[in-house]
């Protein structure tokens, strides 16, 4: 029998999920711009301020409080790139973050460890973020390397560099690093460029990328403000992780806490790309509610689960990379 | 602020899995017509040779069976002419349940052999008692919505088995029940028993609160038993379950889509049948299809194929706008610990996100040989979870509140407003998943794990749930009528 091709019928590559409509993402999108121009965000950082004046927003110097017109949310949107691509200490070792392409990474970051040897829950050290590191770059399926304890062993003011320290030298896969403060981020920058030989080669093939976090509700504070920056200097990603607590920190219900958290991720978006357009950005989201009668964070509920998906939805919205919890 | 109201805006009234478009669920209608045209299907029965020749489908005879060509057109009305939604009464009128398509509910696997004995931990052959036992639990949990004959009452004679599970059923769950039924004879017998648990005949057939499943033979085959028994179900105007359980690799193609191709056959045939027999029967589309394993020779109901596979059948039942009757949630796993909660969780969601009508597979370890009230237990507190999951998020005025988003402004509190308070109802609520701190968990069960909680909730359900009750003198009945039985097969 012959079975002739058939002219263009349409697929589905793959199973997917229906989260929402392009009317509902833009209906999130109406309901943040809205926000964004009538409330606005509180931001800390004075050389942001100033930044975010000259770009378009009206800044409030005693309140802190930054207004954004529609325009200025829509052209950061815009320039910001589709694809980013994760490189990793190695050709091989890059995974590239666009459109509806899945990849896995650990949680990030525990404070606390359960002990392989003795089964004792203690606090983490470096040594456990170097042997995280390690397991961590022997695991096909995970495409990207993200902190998963830290080194409470340290002295605070200089943790960070010790955590990128134990990561970097025992994965060559793309780092995920929160660098806390201002003096720590271009350190850990000197770090990653001694090993891919110096900065302008940082640039090419940059292995890093900052991770951040806003407050909720619609804060922006000085180090989150500060890494930014300093991401945008030295042509780094940034990875902007919403954390909101629906029910504590943005209302209960995840419609509500998908404006709160948009309004925190796209008014740092909007400044990363008033310090360097085209700065690679990426939509995170490790948001959960507050379970109201125990007062915890649950990260294992359904509606972590359901606030992820709909971020990767609105991301693909955007056509923004995203990095969101699950697991 | 006013905010009026917007002219029709497309939503989205839940989660739902993309799985197909239209024209690829065309694809495999149309290879199943040409398998039923040009291949056929074996039929061992002789009557129902006859049903389906007098049906206008062409029949050759060989030696003990039959080869069925079916035109399209009779597949096609009979698949039309079986009901679109089914009510599936229940002896307890508040638990009958609407299956409509993407309306999503959750039972039990069906048939296993073997209990894990929620007292001593040991693994047994299942008994009368065990099937009563798990029905009474299946009663209790809300998260169940019809009960299946999860184990097989292993002690009674083999003749009188599907008479005893349901008599075994009927004394301890007032929902629908769904089972397999021995022969036609124990067919009626089962038809006398539910009479009378369901205070007469005439009651029973007006709401009839008992589907029966039946199993084709991959490939393509209606064995003898299972053409009795649709034969007998439809002429008692009783629904039947087509129920598959095609092995990819063993007994139809490697590849998923030919598995799909050649199980809408199997269930298609099943519902020909019933439909040419008796215009109008209820058919629901089952399937607990998986792969074979081919490197340990074992069905893997806990690979990611078999959420795969009966995701992609519910979407098929919904092209038919049949109800659908689909595997998920089961596990390959011996005790319920950490690989059967993966399991359970990755097939029951894909079923569920597909719009499964009733997605069976709660409780089963071990290829679907076992059941464990542990696992049951916890599959329950999943299934909620996964319920409020498909829910979805809605995006409204109402829910976002913004109001109360442009109140609070930057850096104030939602923990402490009033409308936080009035919401908080809708979140997510875990009974026996643990979302306290970790000193909490530590002070209130001495860090007892999940499993050992969930065996003191089913003990519990067991000694204390009172299931709907018989009506009166029912239960001495139902004696009578099984101890007549089994007398006249000359093994009581």
């Amino acid at each position: 029998m012959f079975r002739k091709r058939k002219a263009g019928i349409s697929r589905n590559s793959g199973f997917s999920l229906n989260v929402m409509t392009d009317d509902e993402a833009n209906e999130i999108h109406l309901a943040t711009l809205e926000v964004l121009k009538e409330t606005g965000v509180f931001v800390e950082s004075e050389e942001a301020l100033e930044l975010l004046d000259g770009g378009g927003c009206r800044v409030d110097p005693k309140t802190k409080t930054v207004k954004f017109p529609a325009w200025v949310v829509e052209d950061a949107i815009r320039s910001a790139p589709a694809t980013f691509i994760a490189c990793g200490r190695r050709p091989e070792d890059d995974i590239v973050l666009e459109d509806n392409r899945v990849s896995f990474t650990n949680f990030g970051e525990g404070i606390m460890f359960v002990d392989p040897y003795s089964g004792e829950h203690r606090d983490s050290t470096k040594a456990d973020v170097a042997k995280a590191a390690r397991i961590i770059d022997a695991l096909e399926h995970i495409g990207t390397y993200e902190r998963a304890m830290c080194s409470h062993d340290k002295p605070h003011q200089v943790q960070a560099l010790h955590n990128a320290e134990a990561s970097l030298i025992n994965t060559t896969k793309h780092h995920w690093l929160c660098p806390v403060d201002r003096y720590q981020a271009p350190k850990i920058i000197d770090m990653c460029a001694a090993i891919v030989g110096g900065r302008e080669k940082l640039r090419e093939r940059p292995l890093l990328t900052f991770a951040t976090c806003p407050i909720s509700p619609l804060k922006l504070p000085q180090h989150h403000c500060e890494i930014i920056l300093e991401a945008g200097r030295s042509g780094l990603g940034v990875l902007v992780i919403g954390m909101a607590l629906s029910g504590a920190s943005s209302p209960v219900h995840p419609a509500g806490t998908l404006v709160i958290q948009n309004c925190e991720v796209l008014s740092s978006l909007v400044l990363s790309q008033l310090s360097s357009k085209g700065t690679p950005f990426i939509y995170g989201s490790s948001t959960c509610p507050m379970d109201l009668k125990k007062a915890t964070a649950t990260v294992g509920s359904p509606e972590l689960a359901m606030i992820s998906a709909a971020v990767a939805r609105l991301a693909r919205f955007y056509s923004l990379p995203c990095f969101v919890a699950g697991g | 602020m006013r905010r009026m109201s917007r002219s029709g805006i497309g939503s989205t009234a839940g989660f739902g899995l993309g799985a197909f478009s239209r024209d690829e669920l065309d694809t495999i209608h149309y290879a199943t017509l040409q398998i039923f045209q040009d291949t056929g299907i074996k039929v061992m029965n002789e009557e129902a040779l006859e049903i389906f020749h007098g049906g206008g489908c062409d029949v050759e005879r060989f030696q003990g069976y039959g080869i069925v060509k079916i035109p399209s057109y009779v597949v096609e009305e009979c698949a039309f002419w079986a009901p679109h939604s089914i009510v599936y009464d229940a002896c307890d009128p508040d638990k009958d349940y609407l299956a409509e398509p993407n309306r999503v509910g959750f039972t039990t696997f069906g048939g296993c052999i073997n209990v894990v004995d929620p007292h001593t931990r040991e693994i047994r052959r299942a008994t009368k008692r065990d099937c009563g036992e798990i029905a009474r639990v299946c009663d209790y949990l809300d998260e169940i919505c019809v009960v299946t004959r999860s184990v097989n009452s292993t002690d009674v004679p083999a003749g009188a088995l599907s008479v005893n599970n349901l008599d075994a059923l009927l004394r301890n769950t007032g929902k629908h029940i769904f089972l397999g039924v021995d022969s036609p004879r124990s067919l009626e017998v089962m038809v006398e028993l539910a009479s009378a648990a369901t205070g007469g005949r005439d009651n029973f057939i007006k709401r009839p609160n008992f589907t029966v499943s039946i199993c084709p033979l991959s490939p393509l085959t209606l064995p003898d038993n299972s053409c009795k028994v649709i034969i007998s179900s439809a002429r008692s105007g009783l629904g039947v379950l087509v129920l598959p359980m095609a092995l990819s690799g063993g007994t139809s193609s490697a590849t998923l889509a030919g598995t799909l191709v050649t199980h809408n056959t199997e269930v298609l045939s099943g519902i020909i049948l019933a439909q040419l027999t008796k215009k109008g029967v209820p058919c629901t589309y089952g399937s607990t299809s998986t792969i074979l394993d081919l490197r340990f020779g074992t069905s893997a109901i806990g690979s990611p194929e078999y959420g795969m596979i009966n995701a992609s059948i519910a979407k098929l039942a919904q092209y038919y706008r049949l109800p659908s009757y689909v595997g998920g949630g089961a596990s390959d796993s011996k005790i319920p610990d950490i690989q059967s909660g993966y399991e359970f969780t990755l097939s029951a969601t894909l079923s569920a996100l597909a719009g499964a009508n009733i997605v069976f597979g709660s409780g089963v370890l071990e290829q679907g040989l076992t059941i464990d009230y542990a696992k049951l237990v916890m599959d329950a507190e999943m299934i909620r979870m996964i319920q409020v999951a498909i829910g979805g998020i809605e995006i409204s005025d109402d829910k976002l509140a913004m109001d109360v988003i442009h109140e609070v402004g930057s850096g104030g509190a939602y923990i402490s407003h009033e409308h936080s308070l009035r919401t908080m109802r809708s979140q997510s609520r875990s009974k026996l998943f643990d979302r306290r701190s970790r000193s909490d968990w530590m002070d209130l069960t001495s860090g007892a794990s999940m499993r050992e909680r969930a065996y003191g909730a089913a003990i519990d359900i067991i000694q204390n749930h009172q299931p709907y009750p018989l009506p009166e003198g029912a239960a001495d009945t139902m004696d009578e009528i099984v101890i007549e039985f089994e007398k006249e097969l000359g093994i009581a």
